[in-house]
């Protein structure tokens, strides 16, 4: 799968969990998902699973803390499938 | 002991086997020497004060904020039914409305002379920084209010260090109390998307443990405050529940602490069924 699939299928698993689903259409690899989308923070454990379950693959406590941007979140991905 | 051999001759005896086994399993958490050495040296402190500090406290709820708990009786009969007699590491979960909350659920739950003499049972509690820690008298209160105190904004390994500290003490027969929720509810009602699976977190740990579901509200609350309306009664519920997963690790922890939210929230709802206008 390429990084831009990864990128849109992420953009999906977001859009339940941001304020504004309007800023993810400016989205970009650098945008802070808890800063820049007002992501809950604890609602990034539901992403993580959310992750989990569309790409099937494990994310470790330490890898999701990690997790910071879009992009992290992209490449975490990639590293992975 | 073959607990097999003893289920088919005495059920009860097996229960206890099966007790025995998990309240072993418990003792075996435990903490860096670091956070041992804290807790004891605040618990200790803290009992010492309490007999100075509890009484100014609950003068200026019955006195000054004029709240009264309806059925206090009752209540800490429950209590005591419920926490006093075992050490199963017990975990208290309530709703959140107002800055205070920790504060009403110790004085409904027992009177200053039970906490005294059982002071495990004062529960810790884990206020946000941000709120409690500005000011040297809020700090002095909050260290002698056996809290311990978290920044929400914090890294990961803070909040790690928090909540193993809370597992640690609930498996010492220490009780704690947390708001799932994470903070207050702006608009009054208890809100099942918001909650924190810190929690689960905390529990999915632990051998053994079950959480006392508290429901607590000034009855003419109307949405998160400060503090409780002055003179108000307020109303309190409890159930004990023991909220378990078939998954294992985050999502557990998601259903645990979903599970303790939703028993919340249905304590709630039977809140306004009683009290229809």
């Amino acid at each position: 799968m390429e990084e831009k699939d990864i990128f849109e299928k992420v953009i999906e698993i977001l859009k339940p969990y941001v304020r504004e689903t309007e800023d993810l259409k400016t989205a970009t690899k650098e945008t802070d998902i808890l800063n820049d989308l007002k992501v809950n923070s604890s609602r990034l454990v539901d992403i993580i699973l959310a992750i989990e379950d569309e790409f099937d693959i494990e994310v470790s406590d330490d890898e999701a803390d990690e997790v910071q941007t879009i992009g992290d979140t992209v490449s975490l991905i990639a590293g992975k499938i | 002991m073959n607990t097999t051999h003893v289920h088919q001759k005495d059920p009860a005896a097996y229960g206890r086997v099966l007790f025995d086994m998990k309240e072993k399993e418990v003792h075996k958490i435990s903490a860096p020497f670091r956070i041992r050495f804290r807790c004891t040296i605040q618990k200790w402190v803290d009992w010492v004060c309490f007999p100075l500090l509890a009484p100014l406290i609950i003068f200026i709820l019955k006195y000054v904020q004029k709240n009264r708990i309806r059925d206090l009786k009752k209540v800490r009969m429950l209590f005591k039914r419920i926490a006093g007699e075992s050490k199963i590491p017990t975990l208290i979960c309530a709703n959140h409305l107002t800055k205070v909350d920790s504060i009403y659920i110790h004085h409904a739950f027992a009177s200053l002379p039970y906490y005294w003499r059982h002071f495990r049972l004062f529960s810790w509690n884990i206020p946000a920084k941000e709120n409690f820690w500005t000011k040297p008298l809020d700090r002095l209160v909050t260290y002698l209010g056996k809290c311990i105190p978290i920044v929400r904004t914090g890294s990961p390994e803070h909040h790690k260090e928090v909540l193993d500290t809370l597992r640690y003490l609930l498996a010492r027969g220490e009780l704690c109390t947390v708001f799932p929720e994470g903070g207050r509810s702006p608009d009054g009602r208890v809100n099942v998307q918001n909650v924190r699976y810190g929690v689960g977190t905390i529990l999915n740990g632990l051998p053994d443990y079950r959480v006392l579901c508290v429901y607590m509200r000034a009855e003419s609350q109307k949405k998160m405050s400060d503090m409780p309306p002055k003179g108000d009664t307020l109303y309190f519920d409890f159930k004990v529940i023991t909220p378990q997963s078939m998954q294992t690790g985050r999502r557990a922890e998601r259903d645990i602490s979903r599970t303790i939210i939703e028993k919340i929230k249905e304590m709630e709802d039977l809140y306004f069924e009683k009290h229809k206008p």
